[in-house]
C-alpha cells in the first residue's frame, strides 16, 4: 500500500514543483545593473519578507527570487536542479540533518568566516553550513481548554496525563507526521536519541489517536481553533509568533529538556550567483539581519548580543528557570538518522506504534 | 688600513649557520614525516572506534540483516571538526545494504592480508577530489537463515589530520628556529670570547713606547702562541738591529773622530811649516794618515753592509761558481797592484747552493780583501787561493780562501767568531775582520764559517754551504 502511494506521489510532487516555481515570490531590483539572487527555503515567505526588503535597502541592485518549500520537497528539488546544472544560490532549511547531508556529500560552497568569530562552533560546519537561528521545540496548548494543573510541564507529565485521561485527550493531540515533515523527522529522531521517554511517549500518543500534521501552521491553527488541546514538538518560533496574534495559544518549554534547533543555510556549489548567495548569508548573520530576525520575523536569532524574548539570550534566560536546553549540533552525527536502513527502521517503528 | 680577508666571527657564523640550517632542515623533514604518522595514528583510532561502534549494531532480525547505525559512531567522527564522512555496508550476497555506493574500493589483496591477521584494514584514497582515510571491517554473520560475510567501510576526509600534522610540524619549526638562533648567538659570543686574547695583544702593542721591543707577555691560548712567538721573534730581530745600529754609530764616531782630529792637527802643523823638506815630510805623513783613515772607513762601510744583511737574508738556490767568479774578477785589479797572485780552483762544477748571492759576494770580498791585506806579511808565497770543493758530508760545499802569511794567533782564532760587543768590535777592527758578522750571516743562510791556520802557515777561511735539494732546484 505504502509503496503504491510513493509511486503515485512522485509525478504529483513534480507537478507541484513546477507550479511552485511559477509561484516563487519575486522582489525586483530598484537600480541597475541588476543581478538576481535565488533563495530556496523552507522558511515561510511571509516571515522572510521584511528581511528581503531590508536586504534590498542595502543592495538595491539585487532582485530576489524566494522559493518556499517544505523541507523534504526542498531537498529533492535541490538535488534535481543540481543534476541539471544550476541551483538556487542560497539554500535554507530547518531540516538540519538534510542540510548536513547535502554539505557532507559535497554540494556546498565554502563561505568566508570573516567577522563571524562570535558564531559558536556547533552552529557552523566546514565553513559551509551555517545555523542562523536558535529555536526551541515546544509544546503548545489551548489556553481556554487547558489550565493550571492540566498543563503538562514536561514529557513525564505529558505521558502521565495522556495515560490517565485517554478519553479526554483522544484525537485532540497533534504532532508532526515525520514521514512527510523533514523538520518533524529531525526533532523526533533527536527525541529518540536523547531520551528514554520516546517509546512511552509514542505509545501514549498512539493511545489517544494523535493527529499528524505536515506543517507547523496547520497544527497551530488546529490548537487555536479548539480542534486540539495541545501540539507536541512544535517549532517554537512559529508558535511564539502565533501566540502573539492569539490569546488562545500557550507555550511550554518542556522542563526535562528543551530541544533547540537552527535553521541552516548554505551556498550551493552550483549556484548561478554564488556571490549574492554569500552576500545574503552574511546579511542573515549580520547584527542588522539578526536584529530584524528577532523583531520582525520572530525567528530567535543566534547572535548572542541581540536582546529580546525571541533571541538566543532570551531563550537562555527563559531556560534558566525551566530546564536544560539540548541543542542540536551541526556535524556528521546528524547523518545517522539519514542512513537508509536506520531511517527505515525508525519510520517503521513509528508507523507501527502510531498507525 | 690593511686589506683583510673578512671577519673570523662572520666566517664562523656563516659556517655554523649553514651546518645548523642543514641540520634543522633534516630535523624538520623527519618531524614532518613523524607528525603525519602521529596524526594518522591518532585519527585512525577515532575512525576505528567509530567503525567498531557501528559494527556492534549489526544483527539479524527475521532472517534479514539489520543495521541500526548508532548515533555515537558518527558522533565520534565529528570530533575531527569539519571533516566529511562516508560509509557503506556491503554483504557477500546482497551487495550494498546501506550507505554510499560510489566510494573508493579497497585493495582486495591488502585487505585480506590485514583481515587474516585480525586487523582492520586502513587505506587512503581520493573521493570527490578530496583525500579520504578509510577503514574496512569484516564480520561473518552466522545466524538462523543468514550465513555470509559483511563489510563495513567507513571513511573520513583528511582536514583534521593534515591540520594536526601541520600544527605539530609548525611547533617543532619554532623549536628548530629557536635552536638555530641560539646556536648563532652562541657562535657569535664564543668567537668574540676566543678572539679576546688577540685583542689584548693588540692593546699591549698599542700601549708600548716606539722603542720598547721586549717580548709580549700577554697570555694567549695555544692556537695563538705561534703568532705571538712570531711577533716576539720579529721584535727580537728589530731589537738586535737597533742594538747593532747603536754600536755601529758609536764605533764609527769613535773610529772617525780620532784620525780626523789627528789629520787636522798635522795639516795645521804643515801649514805653519816653512822648511820645504819638513813640509814634504809632514805632507807624506798626512797622506799616510789619510790612506789609513780611508781604509778604515771602507771597512766600516763594508761591515755595515754585511751587518745589515744578517736580518734580510733571502737564501735561494744559486750557482755558487758564478758568484765567486764575478767577485774574484772584481778583486783582481787590487791583487795585481799588490803583486799578489789570485787563484781559483773549482773541483765541483756549477753546483747550486742555498744562499743569498749578495751576502756571499760581500763575504767573499771581505775574506779576499783580508787575505790580500793581512796575509802577505812574511808570506811564504804571494798568493791568495780560492777553492770550491765538497765537504766530507756530500750535502755540503766548502768555499775556502787561503793565504800563506802568518795566520792568526790561537787565542784570536777563538775570539774572532765570537758574538761581538762593542769592545770586541774594536779589537777585531784592528785585525780588519768583521768575522763575527760573517759567521752570523753564514748561520743565517744555514751555513758555517770555519777558521784554521795552515800547517805550513797561512790562514784558511772556510765557508760551508748546504747544497740545494732537488725540489728546490725545480722552483
Amino acid at each position: 500500500m505504502r509503496r503504491f502511494l510513493r509511486i503515485t506521489l512522485c509525478p504529483m510532487l513534480l507537478l507541484l514543483t513546477i507550479l511552485n516555481t511559477l509561484q516563487a515570490g519575486t522582489y525586483p531590483a530598484t537600480t541597475q545593473p541588476e543581478t538576481t539572487l535565488k533563495i530556496l527555503s523552507s522558511t515561510d515567505e511571509r516571515v522572510m519578507k521584511t528581511l528581503i526588503a531590508d536586504f534590498q535597502q542595502l543592495y538595491p541592485q539585487v532582485a530576489v527570487e524566494y522559493l518556499d518549500r517544505n523541507t523534504v520537497p526542498l531537498f529533492d528539488l535541490f538535488l534535481e536542479e543540481y543534476q541539471q546544472g544550476t541551483t538556487a544560490d542560497l539554500i535554507i532549511s530547518s531540516a538540519m540533518d538534510l542540510q548536513i547531508k547535502l554539505v557532507n556529500d559535497g554540494y556546498a560552497d565554502t563561505h568566508s568566516m570573516q567577522s563571524l568569530e562570535w558564531l559558536p562552533d556547533w552552529a557552523q560546519w566546514r565553513k559551509q553550513a551555517f545555523g542562523f537561528t536558535y529555536e526551541p521545540a515546544v509544546i503548545v496548548y489551548n489556553k481556554r481548554m487547558l489550565q493550571g494543573e492540566a498543563i503538562p510541564q514536561s514529557r513525564f507529565e505529558l505521558i502521565e496525563k495522556l495515560r490517565d485521561q485517554p478519553d479526554f485527550f483522544s484525537k485532540r493531540v497533534g504532532t508532526y507526521d515525520i514521514t512527510r515533515s523533514g523538520f518533524g523527522y529531525l526533532i523526533a529522531s533527536q527525541d529518540a536519541q536523547q531520551a528514554s521517554t520516546w517509546g512511552r511517549l509514542t505509545e501514549n500518543l498512539s493511545k489517544v489517536k494523535v493527529k499528524l500534521y505536515d506543517s507547523t501552521s496547520a497544527m497551530l491553527n488546529a490548537v487555536q481553533n479548539n480542534e486540539l488541546l495541545l501540539g507536541y514538538n512544535v517549532l517554537g518560533s512559529y508558535a511564539y509568533a502565533a501566540s502573539e496574534q492569539s490569546d488562545n495559544l500557550g507555550i511550554i518549554f518542556p522542563s526535562d529538556y528543551t530541544l533547540v534547533m537552527s535553521r541552516v543555510a548554505f551556498v550551493s556549489k552550483r549556484a548561478n550567483n554564488p556571490d549574492q548567495g554569500h552576500n545574503f548569508l552574511d546579511y542573515l548573520l549580520s547584527e542588522r539581519g539578526q536584529q530584524l530576525l528577532a523583531n520582525k520575523a520572530r525567528l530567535y536569532p543566534i547572535h548572542p548580543d541581540i536582546k529580546g524574548n525571541v533571541t538566543y539570550s532570551g531563550l537562555q534566560q527563559a531556560a534558566q528557570s525551566r530546564g536544560p536546553l539540548k541543542l542540536i549540533k551541526l556535524g556528521p552525527a546528524l547523518l545517522t538518522y539519514q542512513d537508509r536502513m536506520k531511517k527505515q527502521n525508525f519510520l517503521q517503528e513509528w508507523e507501527n506504534v502510531l498507525r | 688600513m690593511l686589506k683583510n680577508s673578512g671577519s673570523l666571527r662572520v666566517r664562523l657564523a656563516i659556517l655554523f649557520g649553514l651546518v645548523l640550517l642543514g641540520g634543522g632542515l633534516l630535523v624538520l623533514l623527519t618531524t614532518s614525516n613523524f607528525a603525519k604518522q602521529a596524526a594518522d595514528e591518532a585519527y585512525d583510532k577515532l575512525l576505528a572506534s567509530a567503525g567498531f561502534t557501528a559494527m556492534e549494531s549489526l544483527s539479524v532480525i527475521e532472517e534479514e540483516i539489520n543495521f541500526d547505525l548508532p548515533y555515537a559512531s558518527l558522533d565520534t567522527l565529528s570530533l575531527s571538526q569539519d571533516d566529511r564522512v562516508v560509509y557503506r555496508l556491503k554483504s557477500e550476497n546482497k551487495g550494498l545494504l546501506t550507505g554510499y555506493d560510489k566510494i573508493p574500493e579497497p585493495n582486495g589483496f591488502d585487505m585480506s592480508a590485514d583481515f587474516s591477521q585480525g586487523k582492520p584494514h586502513f587505506f587512503t584514497a581520493n573521493y570527490q577530489d578530496e583525500p579520504f582515510r578509510f577503514i574496512v571491517l569484516e564480520r561473518l554473520l552466522v545466524e538462523s537463515g543468514v550465513q555470509e560475510k559483511v563489510w563495513l567501510q567507513m571513511g573520513q576526509s583528511s582536514l583534521a589530520r593534515s591540520e594536526l600534522a601541520r600544527d605539530l610540524t609548525l611547533k617543532s619549526l619554532v623549536g628548530i628556529l629557536g635552536l638555530i638562533t641560539l646556536g648563532l648567538l652562541f657562535v657569535w659570543l664564543a668567537a668574540g670570547w676566543s678572539l679576546n686574547p688577540l685583542l689584548k695583544v693588540e692593546q699591549e702593542l698599542l700601549q708600548r713606547q716606539p722603542t720598547e721591543l721586549k717580548p709580549l707577555i700577554t697570555e694567549v691560548p695555544s692556537e695563538a702562541t705561534h703568532l705571538v712567538e712570531a711577533i716576539n721573534r720579529f721584535m727580537a730581530r728589530l731589537q738586535r738591529n737597533q742594538d747593532r745600529n747603536h754600536a755601529f754609530i758609536a764605533e764609527a764616531a769613535h773610529q772617525l773622530r780620532t784620525p780626523l782630529a789627528s789629520l787636522q792637527a798635522q795639516a795645521e802643523l804643515a801649514a805653519d811649516e816653512t822648511n820645504p823638506d819638513q813640509f814634504r815630510q809632514r805632507a807624506e805623513r798626512i797622506l799616510r794618515n789619510a790612506q789609513e783613515t780611508n781604509s778604515r772607513i771602507n771597512q766600516l762601510l763594508s761591515y755595515a753592509t754585511l751587518d745589515h744583511r744578517v736580518d734580510v737574508l733571502i737564501p735561494k738556490p744559486e750557482v755558487l761558481e758564478n758568484i765567486v767568479a764575478k767577485c774574484l774578477a772584481d778583486m783582481a785589479p787590487i791583487a795585481i797592484t799588490k803583486g799578489v797572485e789570485l787563484n781559483f780552483d773549482n773541483d765541483i762544477g756549477p753546483v747550486k747552493v742555498t744562499a743569498d748571492p749578495e751576502a756571499i759576494r760581500e763575504i767573499l770580498r771581505n775574506l779576499v780583501d783580508n787575505a790580500l791585506k793581512y796575509g802577505q806579511a812574511n808570506a811564504s808565497k804571494a798568493e791568495v787561493h780560492v777553492g770550491l770543493q765538497y765537504a766530507e758530508d756530500k750535502n755540503w760545499v766548502v768555499l775556502q780562501v787561503r793565504d800563506y802569511g802568518m795566520g792568526l794567533p790561537e787565542e784570536l782564532l777563538q775570539q774572532v767568531t765570537r758574538r761581538f760587543g762593542r769592545g770586541e768590535f774594536r779589537q777585531q777592527s784592528g785585525s780588519g775582520l768583521g768575522l763575527a758578522i760573517v759567521e752570523q750571516i753564514m748561520h743565517g743562510m744555514g751555513g758555517k764559517l770555519e777558521l784554521e791556520n795552515g800547517i805550513k802557515g797561512g790562514l784558511k777561511a772556510r765557508l760551508l754551504l748546504p747544497l740545494s735539494k732537488p725540489e728546490e732546484l725545480t722552483t
